[in-house]
């Protein structure tokens, strides 16, 4: 049926507001996520057989960013801030405490730190008490799959 | 100043408000970096209480030391590349899945060098993966 000249198309403004609005509530969320928890400073090693995380890390998992460069203090960082090892220790002896032995802990270190930095913080959560360590790595897929 | 009448209607200015809108919906857009894929690999950590029981007898163990510069060396001998101890994992991992793997890093060797290997390790399905600082070194 053809519309007659005279007649107004309206576009439907108030549910097109809505979907921009929930899209940006979605955008800011997700941007202060990943903020918290990755330093995207940090350059990771690659890797190509170890298989990505498909589903996400379980809810108490405590992601510790190393970050190096040289001729510089090497960071510590979670969730955005710059702990030392020593504050650090601390709040995983409070973790275990309240969670078990059996948290675990992601490393995300830059791929040129010295080992001796990544000891060092492997002892401070050996310390408290925790053993349950994976390293995080940039997961690059090969062109033949 | 007159009051307003209650038949009056309050508009909301719509347009402004959606240009407001679609330019903070551009913004988010532009800004948000893709999603790095991350792979982790779980180790396992030197004990602080070793055991001193001796009625376990203990499992196959291979000792890997990662040196600086991207060296390997297994059992005291050079390894050229990481494509030969690929084919050493899965050799190991044939006979035996559940072979132990205690890797000994330099405390030079870096982080990259280290996942260089735990990256050989998991595509043999090796996953017994014991990492340490190697001493002295």
């Amino acid at each position: 049926m053809r519309l007659s000249r005279d007649e107004d198309i309206e576009v439907p403004l108030a549910s097109l507001i809505d979907i921009v609005f929930l899209l940006i509530i979605f955008f800011v969320v997700t941007t202060n996520l990943q903020k918290d928890v990755i330093d995207r400073q940090i350059n990771l090693a690659k890797s190509y057989f170890i298989p990505p995380l498909e589903e996400g890390l379980p809810m108490n998992t405590v992601t510790i960013n190393l970050g190096y460069k040289p001729g510089q203090q090497t960071r510590y960082v979670i969730g955005g801030a710059n702990y030392s090892l020593r504050q650090i220790e601390q709040m995983l002896s409070v973790v275990r405490e309240k969670n078990g032995n059996d948290v675990p802990i992601v490393i995300r270190a830059d791929r040129i730190t010295p080992y001796r930095e990544v000891q060092k913080l492997n002892d401070a959560i050996g310390r408290a008490g925790l053993y349950k360590v994976s390293h995080s790595s940039e997961y690059i897929q090969r062109k033949s799959e | 100043m007159a009051r307003r009448l209650r038949s009056e209607k309050t508009e909301v200015p719509m347009s402004a408000m959606i240009d407001v809108v679609f330019l903070l919906l551009v913004f988010f857009i532009a800004t948000k970096k893709p999603n790095i894929p991350e792979a982790h690999v779980a180790i396992n950590m030197p004990s602080p209480n070793p055991s001193t029981s001796t009625d376990i007898p203990p499992p196959p163990l291979m000792e890997v030391h990662v040196l600086p510069n991207g060296r390997y060396m297994l059992l005291g001998r050079a390894r050229k590349s990481l494509d030969q101890f690929e084919e050493l994992f899965i050799d190991i991992a044939l006979n035996n899945p559940d072979s132990t793997v205690i890797i000994k890093v330099a405390p030079d060797a870096t982080e990259g060098d280290l996942v260089d290997l735990l990256d050989r390790a998991s595509k043999a399905n090796l996953h017994n993966l014991n990492v340490m600082m190697l001493a002295g070194g």
